[in-house]
């Protein structure tokens, strides 16, 4: 036998070191845009940022962890209520109540894990649900909050963030980007570490996974209480903006659940770049549906049901089936050298070796049978 | 020379990417027993679960009684009078030994296989009837499996290693019972581990290595030389 | 003896949970799946009864003739047209493909009805009450309501354990390909199972229109009752599911009378202290 040649295992592919270049230009752009965009399209940038996030985490729990939350809006209005709680009776400045948020979101959602990982698969799905309404209900009976119809954030409390409205509105955005920058960069950052790797083995199989010895249900719960924590996080900065809170709006399921789930669905359930695409696409969608109404929402199911039905990996699998793309890798590629530097075709880690063998003789070379 | 019963063409057989079974062609005649010897990984679980429709294939590669069945659905091919003793008995746990039985025969065929009779051939199943399928022992799984397969009054049947796990002074049970089991009318194919028990209930003998046919003939014809280098492949 | 007053009215209530969770209860039963827009074709149910008597303007509780069979031929289409084709190996897709379904469901009814709530006034049977005792007052509605829902369970249990229909559901739901080997086509089994539930949502429907106010977001509150209902008393268990109804129920009923912003609360806290004590509920199916 041949000794094998040397090789080397790489992450990054030509298509997303090009990425890399163009979305550095964009960021730049984008952090500069207090000084080229108006008021109305900051707002606009800063709900992309919160959805994309949004999108992202939902995306590690469910689609790299397996763990269906249709209940995510417990912490999104948490972290808002936390703001104002801290904000309001702590005496702390706006923007520090951010990773408090977190951090107290992190706290919280240790109890709650321990009580929904009672359940599975769909069942933790609702259980999330539950959650979320009891968080609703708890704080629609906090009357210092504002009971049932919420509160506003007071004018001193606003002016503590910048004396200046437009300084104020320019600090919100660059939070919210740097957030957005943060919460990518964690999910990535996680998901090409070696907990990436033993949670893209879970999901491929528990059973395996665990022979080798990955602690699933330890690992699953970190991801759940990290998730709930940058979540509660966005929640706070979603009501830094807005400037007002109530239980409704904190806790509701279509702004905070149904939307970031359609986006990642149709964006590409499983894949990072998945809730990019998904993201601008539902701001496009919005901008050209704007006068449906809950029709729009409709539109949204029913494209979320054909892409779950004819496309499980979305627009942003389709993409990678059809051109071999992929901007954010975290699958490794083994890479053999040869004489004339070339790699051989990238054998990532997953492809099983191809067999090769003929036909024997007396039978024509059959085609697959179709399933 | 009679047109067999089901004949095979060609057959590819694959598990995703992976391919388990490389252009099988074989044939049974009516009132045959046909043995399948070979190693695990041969192929021969996947090849009865073809024949069976559990798994996809080309039209033109199964046929039976001068039908097509290749890519029909398990569910017709059943009706059509192929029935599958599948490998590790797969009862129904939460159906009682009789429930078993009945839901084999679901279909309604006619045929001289009753309730009655099955507990006349197993009486032991009738003691049993109300328990759960399950809780009995691996003997006794495997004739309730046998009796459910037969309640479908097939005219084909297929047994995938029955003696797997038991005892062999049960396994002499079961094969006792397989000359009413295969009465007249009926072919079979038999897929056995244990060579000697397939040598000698056998019409004739293939043997799978590797996804491939690598002998046929009939026992008598057959020796142990030739049965090893067909089975390892040396 | 107003205590007394209130928990009975718990008990009956409980009834009407269990219907919501029996549907339910039988769909995860017979092919795993969960149907998050259970609580909306409840809703849905309610809205088709509304139509019926604005049609016909018969009593309310007569609409079930025309809403059962309407509900369980939608409950068949959607199975054989979309979560067929959604049922696997991974638990995503049904999933999401019956969140999506259920988001298409509530707005589509948002767009046919408004968000105006209704309910459907069933005349004199809506106040008709009995009295038992001298303290104690028993609705005729509330006891139909419960009395219905003993009576759909022990119909599904007959169903189940006692014909052929119920056979293939049991056999598909522990092995789908050697049911195939018995001569059924699951797509047609799963359509009828879905049938199935569907018709007991029609009947949960037609009570819900009558006993209350409802408009099209009342989906998810129907949902999570039932869910709570099936977990507090046991997976696997049907009399188990009608024990949680009736436990939440009371809950709900006791939460109520202690102050009125308390009612959802306190069911919500009773199920999850059984989930944090008794994981796997107070009746669980034991399996074989």
């Amino acid at each position: 036998m041949n000794a094998m040649p040397p090789f080397h295992v790489t992450q990054a592919t030509r298509t997303s070191r090009v990425a890399v270049l163009i979305a550095l230009a964009l960021l730049i752009a984008l952090a500069a845009a207090p000084w080229w965009a108006g008021r109305a399209d900051m707002r606009l940038f800063s709900e992309i940022f919160i959805y994309l996030a949004l999108a992202s985490l939902w995306n590690l729990l469910a689609g790299f962890t397996g763990l269906v939350s249709v209940g995510q809006q417990a912490f999104v209005g948490f972290g808002g209520y936390m703001l104002f709680a801290l904000a309001i009776f702590g005496g702390v400045n706006p923007l520090l109540t951010l990773p408090l948020a977190g951090i107290l979101g992190a706290l919280i959602a240790i109890p709650v894990g321990a009580l929904v990982f009672r359940l599975s698969g769909a069942y933790f799905a609702i259980g999330t649900w539950v959650v979320a309404e009891v968080f609703r209900l708890g704080f629609a009976q906090v009357s210092a909050l504002g009971g049932g119809s919420g509160t506003s954030l007071p004018a001193a409390v606003v002016r503590e963030i910048a004396s200046g409205r437009s300084l104020r509105e320019s600090i919100v955005y660059w939070t919210a980007l740097g957030l957005v920058i943060g919460v990518l960069a964690l999910v990535y950052g996680l998901l090409s570490s070696r907990q990436g790797l033993a949670l893209t083995a879970i999901r491929d199989s528990e059973v395996a996974s665990e022979s080798l010895g990955i602690d699933i249900w330890r690992t699953k719960f970190l991801v759940y209480v990290l998730t709930a924590g940058a979540t509660s996080m966005i929640g706070a900065l979603v009501f830094l903006q807005k400037l007002r809170i109530s239980p409704d709006a904190a806790f509701n399921v279509n702004d905070w659940t149904a939307y970031v789930i359609f986006i990642t669905v149709i964006g590409g359930i499983g894949t990072i770049e998945g809730p990019i695409i998904g993201t601008l696409l539902f701001f496009l969608l919005r901008e050209a549906l704007a006068d449906l109404g809950s029709a729009y929402l409709m539109i949204l199911g029913l494209a979320a049901i054909l892409v779950m039905l004819k496309s499980p990996r979305g627009v942003w699998g389709f993409i990678v089936e059809r051109f071999g793309v992929e901007l954010f890798p975290v699958r490794r590629r083994v890479r053999f050298a040869e004489p004339g530097g070339e790699d051989l075709a990238g054998v990532s880690a997953e492809a099983a070796v191809a067999g090769g063998r003929d036909g024997s003789a007396g039978c024509r070379p059959a085609p697959r049978p179709s399933r | 020379m009679r047109d067999p019963v089901l004949r095979i063409s060609c057959l590819d057989a694959f598990y995703g990417d992976f391919q388990a079974l490389f252009d099988v062609s074989l044939a049974v005649q009516a009132n045959e027993v046909l043995a399948i010897i070979g190693a695990n990984g041969a192929g021969k679980s996947t090849f009865l679960k073809t024949v069976a429709g559990l798994l996809p294939a080309r039209p033109d590669a199964v046929w039976y009684r001068g039908q097509t069945l290749g890519g029909r659905a398990a569910h017709d091919i059943v009706r059509s009078g192929i029935a599958l003793v599948p490998e590790g008995r797969r009862l129904f746990p939460s159906l009682s030994v009789e429930e078993n039985l009945l839901i084999g025969g679901q279909l309604g065929r006619p045929g001289q296989w009753s309730l009655e009779r099955i507990y006349a051939l197993f009486p032991v199943l009738r003691e049993r009837r109300n328990l759960a399928a399950t809780s009995l022992s691996g003997g006794q799984q495997q004739m309730t499996a046998i009796g459910r397969a037969l309640m479908s009054n097939p005219d084909f049947i297929m047994f995938d290693e029955i003696s797997l796990g038991l005892a062999p002074v049960v396994i002499r049970d079961i094969y006792a019972a397989l000359p009413e089991v295969i009465s007249d009318g009926t072919s079979a194919i038999i897929v056995e581990q244990d060579i000697g028990r397939a040598l000698s209930v056998a019409d004739r003998v293939v043997c799978f290595q590797e996804g491939r046919v690598s002998l046929e003939g009939c026992p008598a014809e057959l020796d142990r030389a030739a049965i090893s280098a067909a089975y390892f492949g040396v | 003896m107003d205590w007394l007053n209130t928990i009975l009215q718990g008990i009956l209530l409980g009834g009407l949970y269990a219907l919501f969770a029996a549907g339910l209860s039988l769909i995860f039963g017979v092919m795993r799946l969960v149907n998050i827009a259970h609580g909306d074709l409840i809703v849905l149910a309610a809205f088709v009864a509304l139509v019926v008597l604005q049609a016909t303007g018969v009593n309310p509780l007569l609409t079930l003739v025309a809403v059962v069979p309407a509900m369980a031929g939608l409950g068949y289409l959607l199975q054989r047209g979309i979560f067929n084709h959604a049922l696997g190996e991974d638990v995503l897709p049904p999933l999401l493909v019956s969140f999506g379904l259920s988001v298409i469901i509530q707005n589509g009814l948002l767009e046919a009805f408004t968000a105006d709530s209704r309910k459907l006034d069933a005349g004199a049977v809506e106040v008709a009450s009995f009295a038992l005792g001298s303290n104690v007052v028993i609705g005729y509605l509330p006891l139909l309501m419960f009395v219905s829902a003993v009576a759909v369970i022990a119909l599904l249990q007959f169903v189940f354990y006692r014909t052929a229909l119920g056979r293939a559901f049991r056999a598909t739901s522990d092995d789908a390909e050697m049911a195939r080997l018995m001569g059924h086509d699951n797509r047609h089994i799963f359509g009828l199972a879905m049938a199935l539930s569907l018709a007991i949502v029609a009947i949960a429907g037609v009570f819900l229109a009558v006993r209350t106010y409802f408009d099209p977001s009342s989906g998810p509150a129907r949902l999570i009752f039932g869910f709570e209902a099936i977990i507090i008393g046991g997976l696997g268990n049907l009399w188990g599911t009608l024990t949680g109804g009736v436990i939440l129920g009371v809950s709900q009923a006791i939460g109520a009378k202690i102050d009125p912003g308390w009612q959802l609360l306190a069911g919500h806290l009773v199920f999850l202290a059984v989930l944090a004590v008794r994981p796997k509920g107070l009746f669980p199916r034991v399996e074989g």
